[in-house]
């Protein structure tokens, strides 16, 4: 009895530990791991300031993961965080944590045929899927040699922009960075037409420790990738409330109304 | 007796398991210290709301 009753106590403490993060869904194995660096013009405005993060590519047997590297370091330390208090100490005290910016994951074949996005609102997770792949490439028949291997381009629309990417069919992973893949060869170099968002290839490893592609469960709203564009347009106004309602000071709110004007050209405009 | 504290301690396990609940969210009020030393009251749910405010309230200046 009393021991039972021990394994019971010790059982209960694993379960309440993990209460501050939302359970998980594993949804496959990574078998390699591809690392992309992002430079983007977060202002339309003002091509001078281009922001920059390595962005990370999980390819599994049958799923792939793609979201910013700092997004997964960042979420691996909070997973063993096990309490709000802990994890706001944690952050607050060290300087060097990751402090992730984009904050999307995209999930591709998950649905199979379908890829599930997650993104994130202040005070509302948003995820949608969409059927893959999200656009139809054209071959140009245009080759060259890039980062030592010989890669080939294709276009395609999506999101209001246009796409360009170089993939090379030495690396037969048909996957690339963002929502893009389908291609017979793995992307190297993805940017629109005007370059505003430029992905270019880093790495690739063969993983040889246990990575596990998975999906939090947190309270998404859910709807379709338009209504995630509108929702995202409104957030602004509920950011300014937010700040408000723990009286933030007309500094505070000035800054930030200036810096969410700033971030008027996302990578997906209609 | 003994079977009805093993029935309640197994109800209690199974009620606290995360599995158990559709959500664990949590949302609290905290203070966010930015690394240069500014402190912002937040109200965050979750790690990503954490990391939103913090990009917002200690992000990069630009002039």
């Amino acid at each position: 009895m009393s021991v039972l009753f021990l394994i019971l106590m010790v059982m209960n403490s694993f379960a309440l530990l993990g209460q501050f993060n939302a359970p998980y869904t594993n949804l496959d194995t990574a078998r390699y791991q591809i690392t992309y660096s992002l430079k983007y013009q977060e202002d339309s405005l003002n091509p001078s300031y281009i922001r920059q993060e390595d962005m990370v590519l999980f390819v599994g047997k049958r799923q792939s993961m793609f979201q910013s590297l700092s997004l997964y370091l960042g979420d691996s330390i909070a997973r063993r965080i096990p309490t709000p208090e802990m994890f706001a100490a944690y952050f607050n005290n060290n300087v060097t944590a990751p402090r992730p910016v984009l904050l999307f994951q995209i999930f591709k074949n998950y649905p199979t045929g379908k890829n599930t996005v997650t993104e994130h609102l202040i005070g509302s997770p948003f995820l949608y899927d969409e059927v893959r792949p999200v656009c139809q490439w054209q071959l140009t028949g245009e080759t060259k040699v890039m980062y030592g291997r010989k890669a080939q381009k294709a276009v395609c629309r999506y999101g209001g922009r246009e796409w360009v990417a170089w993939f090379t069919p030495e690396i037969p992973i048909n996957d690339g960075p963002y929502k893009f893949d389908g291609l017979p060869g793995l992307i190297l170099l993805l940017h629109d037409s005007k370059k505003h968002y430029s992905f270019e290839f880093i790495s690739i490893k063969e993983l040889k420790h246990l990575v596990v592609i998975d999906l939090k469960q947190l309270d998404y709203i859910k709807g379709s990738r338009l209504d995630y564009i509108r929702a995202r347009d409104k957030n602004q106004a509920e950011i300014q409330r937010r700040l408000k309602d723990v009286g933030a000071n007309e500094t505070t709110l000035i800054e930030v109304y200036h810096k969410l004007n700033r971030k008027n050209n996302p990578i997906e405009l209609k | 007796m003994k079977k009805l504290v093993m029935t309640l301690m197994l109800i209690a396990f199974f009620i606290a398991s995360p599995g158990a609940s559709a959500s664990s969210e949590n949302c609290q009020t905290s203070v966010l210290t930015c690394p240069d030393g500014r402190q912002h009251y937040v109200v965050w749910c979750n790690a990503s709301d954490w990391w939103t405010w913090s990009e917002l309230l200690c992000g990069v200046r630009i002039n």
